[in-house]
């Protein structure tokens, strides 16, 4: 970097002598890692005998070290796929040794994660499908009557265990009939009907709900007390005590029937919160549905 | 595991859509992958109604497994008769999809046949020859259609059976023309020496 510019054309021209002496005819001009290493004075015994001119007589079109004598203008003359010349310019990787391709088979083993999310696709990670012993050992479906008593993140989230429990039990039939594991399919179907009945109680309890809001929706637009416009408080209650008016019953029996009335929306009023439902299904389980 | 901030950071990566199901009954079975199939792909047979985006987002909802890209095909079934009847239909198409996963998934090996003890293999197995043997007999009976491989055996076909299995045992003993052994194979021709000088 530091050479001066005049001194370039003369140090070109020394180099140009040493690689004429030193690789002729031998090693192809291709090859520039070589005839670099080669076209060093240290190394270039003839390098004290050439002559040095500081003439620019030798400067010709390709300056790059390792030019050759050029007949004609093309860059590309010598350059061979077949006899793998490789290029005459140097490459920006030609120093990078290339990877040696390995076998599968030397490769290292690909672990997997054992929390990788697809293992909830397996009722068991060694055989994937359960034996039909093991699979048989399940409780019965959730009833709709128990069903009634939760709340809607309950129900959802059952469901989905519901959803996953499916997939397994398809995961492992077709395991199972496409690879010949054996017997299991009677049972594998058992469980399937099993959750499958779950799940149409919660739709049962969720159907259930609905007729009755929509029944509550009626009952509220005759209501006073309720203001379905949809401005302002929905709910205003009247005063707990009413004067009595003769002939009508008292008070309390009034405000009871109101409560029957708004009562058919109980399924969200009603319920308990989900941790003490979550208790209670821990507690039911050594009886209750396993699924 | 997934808590709601890993999921938030995925979601910020890459596309997730929001379309919300509630209540759903699709059934998606996680399928053997192929032989030589990369550990990070991964098979599932999907309802026919399911796209590559209802995939993408199932697998992340429900499984918390990333995907970055889907491949969707159909198999179409083979034609069959109904039962009795005798009427050609074709069954329902299946939908398969192949998720590329970002974390890879390798299967465990298949069971072998002496570890299938538990499913019962060996009767299970005992049954189903015994039924293919009979499945075919009565086809013989009603239709007169005799499979190839239940055809004679003929003496050739024997020989060529038995030469087939002394190759495969070494098949340096193979010459053409039959065994190279030298009880069966003896010079018939004889140099002669012929006298130069006359």
């Amino acid at each position: 970097m530091a050479t001066p510019g005049a001194l370039r054309p003369s140090m070109g021209a020394a180099l140009q002598i040493c690689r004429a002496s030193s690789t002729r005819g031998i090693i192809a001009p291709t090859r520039t890692v070589t005839s670099r290493a080669a076209a060093r004075p240290a190394f270039c015994p003839s390098a004290q005998a050439a002559s040095l001119s500081t003439t620019p007589a030798l400067l010709r079109r390709h300056k790059y070290i390792g030019a050759r004598v050029t007949r004609d203008n093309n860059k590309k003359r010598g350059e061979s796929v077949l006899r793998r010349t490789g290029t005459r310019w140097r490459l920006s990787m030609s120093d990078e040794p290339l990877p040696q391709p390995v076998k599968p088979e030397e490769l290292p083993p690909i672990e997997t994660d054992p929390d990788h999310g697809l293992w909830q696709f397996f009722q068991n990670r060694n055989s994937i499908a359960n034996p039909p012993l093991k699979d048989a050992e399940h409780g019965r479906a959730w009833t709709v009557e128990e069903l009634r008593y939760k709340s809607w993140e309950d129900l959802h989230k059952l469901w989905w265990v519901c959803v996953k429990e499916q997939n397994r039990i398809a995961t492992a039939m077709w395991e199972r009939q496409n690879r010949q594991l054996g017997y299991g399919d009677a049972e594998s179907d058992t469980r399937r009907k099993t959750v499958k009945a779950t799940q149409k109680a919660i739709k049962h309890v969720l159907t259930e709900r609905f007729y009755a809001w929509e029944d509550a929706v009626e009952l509220a637009k005759s209501d006073p007390e309720i203001d379905l416009s949809g401005d302002g408080p929905a709910f205003t209650p009247k005063e707990y005590l009413e004067e009595e008016v003769p002939g009508l019953g008292s008070g309390e029996e009034v405000a009871r029937e109101e409560v029957k009335a708004n009562g058919s929306d109980v399924a969200t009023s009603s319920t308990p919160d989900s941790s003490t439902l979550l208790s209670a299904t821990s507690s039911e389980q050594k009886t209750a549905p396993t699924i | 595991m997934a808590t709601p901030a890993a999921k938030a950071a995925v979601k910020a990566l890459r596309p997730i859509g929001g379309k919300q199901i509630f209540l759903p009954e699709h059934i998606i079975k996680m399928v053997r992958p192929k032989d030589n199939q990369p550990p990070n792909l991964a098979t599932f047979s999907v309802p026919l109604t399911f796209n590559k985006f209802d995939i993408r987002d199932y697998l992340f909802h429900v499984y918390n497994v990333e995907v970055t890209a889907v491949r969707s095909f159909v198999n179409q079934r083979r034609l069959q008769k109904k039962f009795r009847i005798h009427a050609w239909y074709r069954p329902q198409a299946g939908k398969m999809m192949i998720a590329e996963l970002v974390k890879p998934f390798v299967w465990p090996q298949l069971l072998g046949v002496t570890e299938r003890e538990e499913f019962d293999y060996k009767q299970f197995y005992t049954m189903e020859t015994e039924q293919d043997k009979m499945n075919d007999e009565s086809d013989l009976r009603k239709w007169g259609r005799i499979k190839p491989r239940d055809l004679a055996v003929t003496q050739d076909v024997s020989l060529m059976r038995k030469q087939a299995k002394l190759f495969m045992e070494d098949p340096a003993s193979w010459a053409f023309g039959g065994l190279r052994s030298t009880e069966k194979w003896r010079e018939v021709e004889v140099d002669v020496k012929l006298d130069k000088k006359r």
